[in-house]
């Protein structure tokens, strides 16, 4: 074996953490001593990090072409530019102020904005195709199937069948007793219980609900915004609709992703 | 595109009606994407802010060739959140240091160019290499890596890897950015 190969089998070694504490403090002790096996072991995590969600590589040393770089951030146009951009965020979206930035003085924003929602809601005509476009999107039927736990008394299939034959309070009512933890299939029972409450205008329950499946973690998380969009469109309420349905549009893995691109081209 | 591309001209610019067609467009999907992480609205706004402010400066000084402003807009968005993502899992609230923006948003530059360096020599390799380098940065199980190319054994899909990852390492380290981005 060459030894350029052993050098890579022990970088791989030392990342996966494989390594004794002796080995360890040898190889460390050797990339401080030649600077291009510590070269060599930078170039191969950030080879292995290029795509990982969960890892970056940091930037070290090069202080002269760090001290150039932030000049140019520093610079006169640079700063501009950069109030050009605030300046033309606070003009375009008042309602969506939500940042932690200084240069919003939020007190007065958030005035502003409170002025704005009520006249939305006083003067705003409420789009009539929303409604039309829930009825063309929801489809209860693509609710999963949920298996039944025979004996047990907290069995979730209980409430798809009480949904399927339309008694929406007995789904809410035994949700209730139900201790519905939030794993498995008790966790898909919680759209039963969201979708419930649509159909009972119980909207911001439905909401919560589809929440309370979003920040699970449970495999089917992915679904409650789905769920989560339609509630929207059925409350006309366009603008936390499409946010919604941004959220599925950027992930080709969640559920309804292809429907909620078409929905999105419809609305916007 | 270029300086003198009307679009990125009204871009440094400031023009109104180009940055209403930005946000428009882009914000969206950097929102989208940003809030399936678990991030904030005003997270994925300030994200999206300087990553305007960072490719302003890029393209200003003539460090950027872009293909499509709209897809490199969104690559350094993504970036810029992974950073902050790894930043605060190994940063302790109590010892964060006070850093100047401006050197913070520098680092990050220099971080994405060479970034870009690396992709576009990954893209210079064989196609074999991509393919077996993509699924080792998947974390695919070298067991299934063997199944897929045919391998005899395990230990011919390390050495295989292990080529692939030292040819890449000659492409960038031959490359003249590497040695300026270095010092």
């Amino acid at each position: 074996m060459q030894e350029d190969e052993l050098e890579y089998q022990k970088i791989e070694r030392y990342f996966r953490g494989e390594m004794t504490e002796e080995e360890h403090a040898a190889f460390e002790d050797a990339m401080e001593k030649d600077p291009d096996l510590k070269e060599r072991v930078t170039i191969h995590s950030t080879i292995d990090a290029l795509e990982d969600e969960e890892k970056w590589m940091t930037f070290e040393g090069a202080p002269e072409l760090l001290k150039k770089e932030a000049d140019l951030f520093r610079s006169e146009d640079t700063l501009q530019f950069s109030e050009k951009l605030k300046a033309f965020r606070n003009q375009t979206s008042v309602s969506e102020t939500t940042s932690k930035s200084p240069w919003f003085n939020k007190s007065l924003w958030g005035a502003i904005a409170a002025i704005l929602i009520i006249a939305i809601f006083v003067f705003y005509p409420k789009d009539p195709n929303l409604n039309t476009l829930f009825e063309e999107y929801h489809n209860w039927e693509d609710l999963p199937s949920l298996v039944t736990k025979g004996g047990d008394p907290n069995d979730p299939a209980r409430l798809e069948s009480l949904f399927r034959s339309k008694d929406y309070e007995g789904v809410i009512a035994s949700s209730e007793s139900l201790e519905i933890a939030v794993e498995g299939s008790y966790a898909q029972a919680l759209l039963y219980v969201g979708a419930a409450h649509i159909e009972l205008g119980n909207y911001r329950q439905a909401l919560a609900t589809f929440d309370r499946l979003i920040n699970s973690n449970s495999l089917d998380a992915h679904k409650g915004y789905w769920y989560k969009a339609l509630t929207y469109l059925k409350q006309e309420n366009k603008e936390q609709c499409l946010e919604v349905l941004d959220i599925i549009a950027a992930e080709p893995t969640y559920f309804m992703h292809e429907d909620a691109k078409q929905l999105l081209k419809e609305l916007r | 595109m270029h300086k003198e591309d009307p679009f990125i001209k009204g871009f440094l610019g400031g023009e109104p009606d180009i940055l209403r067609k930005i946000y428009s467009q882009s914000f969206p999907t950097v929102r989208g994407y940003i809030m399936s992480r678990n991030g904030s609205k005003a997270e994925a706004e300030d994200i999206f802010h300087n990553a305007l402010v960072t490719l302003y400066v890029k393209l200003k000084n003539d460090e950027l060739q872009i293909q499509s402003f709209e897809s490199y807009l969104f690559t350094m968005c993504r970036n810029m959140w992974r950073r902050e993502r790894s930043k605060n899992r190994v940063t302790n609230l109590d010892t964060i240091p006070l850093v100047d923006e401006s050197v913070d948003m520098a680092k990050f530059s220099i971080e994405q160019s060479q970034w870009d360096l690396y992709q576009e020599k990954f893209k210079e390799l064989s196609e074999n290499c991509r393919k077996l380098l993509g699924m080792t940065f998947k974390k695919i199980a070298y067991k299934e890596i063997v199944t897929f190319f045919n391998y005899a054994s395990e230990t011919v899909a390390r050495q295989r890897v292990f080529k692939c990852k030292s040819r890449l390492l000659q492409l960038i380290k031959r490359d003249p950015r590497y040695l300026r981005l270095k010092t």
